[in-house]
């Protein structure tokens, strides 16, 4: 009689098939490569996702002008111009838009048009499918900010920080912002019904959270109340966190407390981070459904 | 009259999974929703032996799908034992997937990649992946390789999907309703890729709407209502002897007649007083596959009706 481990001619491959598993990590930079290859080839997600931060910083300084014209008109020493004013904002802006907005607009399309049943058939693990998504999120979120940081220097002439501690905290609010938003934002992608609903949610929270987290309009002229409600969100802090990167340190008396309160930022993203992760493992499927 | 025959597996001998890649008892799926429960899959039994080309029919909500998300693994039965190339699909580890393809109903995935790309990315998580230009040829989009996929039309977009179910080299292959949208000449080529796997040995489970296809295709039909196995058969022998019975009509004064009788000979030697007299529009038809499933299912719609 046969047993499972000794069988007719093709037992060898059978079993050694049996033994074979995908590289998890390899797979994970071929995703990398290909979602970059299909982000490229998506004229809005280039304009909307990786360009915005520049674009806006640029309609910006061509609105107000190029004069130094923003902070306190009784000490003329501390003004700043616009694109060193929003230089910040923008950076932060980016984290959301790359992290979130791309991220959750792109996965709830990928649950919806057959991308994720179809990987789910193959020997793909998730967690490659995952790497693939940091690996893209990484590259636009440079590219993003390198892009916005090149340009405030040789287009606007903003003047860049020159310590390390600066950039260091540079470094963990862009990342850790990043992987916040990237965290919560495939929660959220899960969350949609249909596909079509999907991307064009996503790009409310960003929206509303950037006119009132100290991007678009100064955070200290926001109402007592939107600021409560924008204290609860990473975005907020990421602004608040990046202006201490790149304004003169007398800005940081116009910050609520006259801090600069990094602190309390990190432990801000750390708690979405957090939450974000544990709401995906909750809420993402692979396959599909159940 | 059997009007269906079933086969459970042969489950007390040592017939390994090899020769039985699909073993099914009892599978039962429910879905929970906000008006109650549905039960989509109900007690239902198959087995699919190894090489075979298995055709599930069935109106459209009779639990096709859902019987093969759950082969596939895609889907977790609620009750019920599924063995699937020897693992339960819904746990089984990425071994398992390697060694099936999955045409999936409807994808308007990997828009943005061209149709080379999308096979080549595919393939790569395969251990074994099939020589991505000859897959093109054998689904005839030669000429359409670096074509961007939301490009293509809709009969070129199923070659797409068809040919990223087939990139594993698999030796089981899951086919939902693999040619809607074809025209005829398209599926006649699809026919001939399906009996080209079928001799190379891969078990093929598909469905369909479109009876001549079965037929043209399935050493086994199975039909499904209600979540429940009604029939199972080869496609001549579907239904049994009962369904099978020769149809005679006629025209006469009194209006179109049809009779059914094992005897149609006896029947238009009479009819036509022995050859002396021809009827208007005698034919004599034996009753095609589509009768049988309507038939069928008319017989089982009834039935369940009656249960519920």
């Amino acid at each position: 009689m046969t047993t499972p481990s000794a069988t007719a001619p093709t037992g060898l491959s059978t079993s050694l098939s049996r033994l074979w598993r995908p590289n998890t990590l390899a797979l994970g930079w071929r995703r990398t490569i290909l979602e970059a290859r299909m982000f490229s080839r998506d004229p809005s997600a280039l304009v909307f996702t990786l360009f915005f931060p520049l674009i806006m910083m640029g309609l910006f300084s061509t609105v107000f002008g190029d004069e130094a014209s923003i902070g306190d008109p009784n000490r003329p020493e501390s003004l700043l111009r616009p694109a060193e004013y929003y230089l910040p904002g923008m950076i932060a802006l980016g984290t959301i838009l790359s992290g979130f907005q791309n991220l959750s607009g792109y996965v709830a399309d990928e649950r919806f048009n057959g991308s994720i049943k179809r990987l789910a058939g193959t020997p793909l693990p998730s967690l490659s499918y995952f790497l693939g998504k940091t690996g893209l999120t990484l590259l636009l979120i440079t590219t993003q900010t390198a892009l916005l940081l090149l340009g405030a220097r040789f287009l606007f002439g903003v003047t860049m920080p020159a310590t390390v501690d600066a950039w260091l905290t540079f470094i963990w609010l862009l990342l850790g912002s990043t992987a916040a938003w990237s965290a919560v934002g495939i929660a959220f992608a899960c969350l949609a019904r249909t596909g079509q609903g999907a991307s064009t949610m996503s790009a409310v929270p960003p929206l509303l959270l950037a006119f009132i987290s100290g991007v678009y309009f100064p955070f200290s002229q926001m109402p007592d109340w939107l600021r409560t409600i924008a204290d609860f969100f990473p975005l907020r802090w990421t602004a608040s966190g990046m202006r201490s990167v790149f304004l003169p340190e007398g800005w940081a008396a116009v910050e609520p407390g006259g801090t600069w309160n990094l602190g309390l930022a990190a432990l801000v993203i750390a708690v979405w981070l957090v939450a974000g992760l544990v709401l995906t493992r909750t809420v993402f499927r692979w396959p599909p459904q159940k | 009259m059997e009007t269906s025959t079933f086969h459970p597996a042969p489950r007390n001998d040592a017939t390994s999974h090899h020769d039985v890649p699909i073993e099914v008892e009892n599978l039962t799926k429910v879905y929970r929703q906000k008006s109650g429960t549905i039960s989509a899959v109900n007690n239902l039994s198959l087995s699919i032996q190894a090489g075979v080309t298995y055709a599930l029919l069935g109106p459209n909500g009779a639990g096709k799908s859902t019987t093969i998300e759950i082969l596939e693994g895609h889907r977790k039965p609620t009750s019920g034992r599924v063995n699937v190339l020897g693992t339960t699909p819904y746990k089984a580890p990425p071994s398992f997937r390697a060694r099936i393809g999955i045409v999936l109903q409807e994808a308007t995935d990997a828009g943005a990649l061209r149709v080379r790309e999308a096979l080549h990315a595919l393939a790569a998580y395969y251990p074994n992946p099939r020589g991505v230009d000859e897959l093109i040829a054998a689904v005839g989009l030669e000429g359409k390789e670096s074509q961007r996929i939301s490009t293509l039309s809709g009969g070129q977009r199923r070659r797409v999907d068809v040919a990223l179910g087939l990139v594993g080299n698999p030796e089981l292959l899951f086919l939902d309703e693999p040619t809607t949208g074809f025209d005829p000449d398209a599926r006649r080529a699809f026919w001939g890729l399906i009996r080209s796997l079928r001799a190379d040995g891969t078990t093929i489970v598909l469905t369909t709407h479109y009876l001549d296809e079965a037929e043209q295709l399935a050493d086994r039909l199975g039909i499904i209502t209600g979540g429940r196995l009604v029939a199972e058969g080869a496609p001549g022998t579907l239904g049994g002897a009962a369904l099978r019975r020769p149809r005679v009509s006629w025209i006469d004064d009194d209006g179109v007649h049809e009779e059914i009788t094992d005897r149609p000979a006896e029947l238009v030697n009479l009819l036509s007083a022995g050859g002396t007299h021809e009827p208007r529009k005698l034919q004599i038809r034996v009753p095609s596959l589509e009768d049988i499933y309507l038939e069928l299912l008319k017989q089982h719609g009834i039935q369940s009706g009656d249960a519920s």
